[in-house]
């Protein structure tokens, strides 16, 4: 027992470096395995407070480019309009009236990462729950990852986990966008089978079948195309329509047909 | 409580708070990451010993985590680098020692000593930071490359620091 007692004393030192660093590895695997986050992330809310004094400093300096984005946003929502008072088709069910928006200012946001979160200025008391699209800059930016009280930790569209449905206008109805980590400018566009023919600029839009994003949401444009000759499908770089780096204003989609979607699905499994 | 505790524990907030809130964003070509917090783990006093420092960076490393949504990776890192210092303290302290207290900062202790003392210290902890967030050795020359670009970039940072805004009559 001495001898026992004697070893652990000498090697203290590594046997608490062996705690503290299990210690570590549970927080990292609980957040990245369960999507569970203990106490230290950015949706605590006295985190949150700090760094929303910092966003509205930094914001201020950014502000040319916020009302390029609003302007942007604003002309395309216009437009979008326009094609709805003209041509009013009551027959056409329209994905986009099942969605309600909430308005929020991006507190804490990183591109440079692989695995990317944002911290939004929103939370359960303004109604958001986790698993809601969340849009900024004229394209899609992420969905809900942790809701606190005040604030929410978003998955960014530049996080290897994140997966969007999409589609390639009047071309492909079902493929996926995913992010390789590496350019914050682009994305990876997966599952196009070879059978297509693509072009460069084809816009790529959501498809809006995982209920989370509205349908027809600009993603981005194809900026490259390729194909192996044994590869069954292409693999395609998508060009971002928003800038992640200079989106400050964005708003959640919150889709009032979820609860009834998500209830069904349970009622299969 | 002396005065040099007390200096101590406000610049542990200082640092806490830099690094979140402006190093942080300070990424240059989206490669070199700015990590200044290290500066502070590394002139803690030198006779520091080995249980205590590993469990001041598990707090500083907590409290960048809470700011940077990194979930325990600036922890880890940190616990590390805070077990090699003193075996490279160690190895880098002549045969009389230092007198009690000293804190191995550049001015004091000389550059040529802090740089062979901060650099291989600040790579162990960028490689488990960058690995680790990786999750993975694939893509490893561009792994490499940042850790390699953030250990140089946040030496300078560190040693600027050092001699800027600390003032040279502290130990």
């Amino acid at each position: 027992m001495k001898s026992l007692f004697l070893f652990l004393f000498k090697f203290r030192a590594f046997i608490s470096l062996i705690l503290l660093q299990s210690l570590c590895a549970f927080l990292i695997i609980q957040n990245s395995l369960y999507h569970r986050a203990l106490f230290f992330n950015s949706s605590n809310t006295a985190i949150g407070f700090i760094s929303s004094i910092s966003a509205n400093i930094t914001n201020y300096f950014k502000l040319i480019e916020i009302n390029e984005s609003l302007a942007i946003d604003n002309a395309r929502l216009k437009n979008s309009l326009n094609n709805f008072v003209n041509t009013p088709d009551s027959l056409k069910y329209d994905s986009a009236r099942r969605f309600y928006y909430v308005k929020a200012t991006i507190v804490n946001n990183s591109v440079d990462f692989r695995n990317n979160l944002i911290t939004i200025d929103v939370g359960s008391e303004n109604g958001v729950r986790k698993d809601m699209g969340v849009l900024g800059g004229g394209g899609i930016l992420g969905k809900t990852r942790y809701v606190g009280k005040h604030y929410t930790i978003v998955t960014s569209i530049l996080h290897t986990e994140s997966m969007v449905p999409a589609q390639i206008k009047g071309k492909v109805n079902i493929c996926t966008v995913q992010w390789n980590g590496t350019n914050p400018f682009e994305v990876d566009l997966l599952y196009v089978p070879r059978h297509y023919k693509l072009e460069i600029g084809d816009s790529i839009l959501t498809s809006g079948y995982s209920g989370i994003f509205p349908e027809n949401l600009p993603i981005g444009t194809i900026s490259s195309i390729e194909l192996a000759n044994d590869a069954p499908f292409y693999s395609i770089k998508v060009k971002l329509v928003n800038d992640l780096y200079k989106i400050a204003f964005i708003e959640v989609a919150k889709n009032i047909e979820l609860p009834e979607i998500d209830t069904l699905i349970n009622q299969i499994q | 409580m002396n005065r040099y505790t007390i200096f101590k524990i406000i610049s542990f907030f200082i640092y806490v708070l830099a690094q979140a809130l402006i190093f942080n964003k300070v990424v240059l070509f989206g490669t070199a990451y700015s990590f200044i917090y290290i500066g502070f783990l590394l002139t803690l006093p030198l006779e520091l010993a080995v249980i205590p420092g590993m469990l001041i960076g598990l707090i500083l490393g907590l409290g960048i985590d809470s700011f940077s949504n990194t979930f325990g990776l600036h922890a880890s890192a940190s616990v590390l680098l805070m077990y090699f210092r003193p075996i490279l303290i160690s190895w880098l302290t002549p045969q009389g020692g230092y007198p009690a207290g000293t804190s191995p900062r550049p001015s004091k202790i000389g550059f040529g000593w802090f740089t062979t003392f901060a650099i291989p210290l600040i790579f162990s902890h960028q490689m488990v930071i960058f690995f680790v967030e990786y999750g993975s050795f694939d893509l490893f020359g561009i792994t490499l490359l940042k850790v390699i670009a953030s250990t140089i970039y946040s030496f300078v940072l560190i040693v600027v620091i050092q001699y800027i805004f600390i003032s040279r009559t502290r130990r």
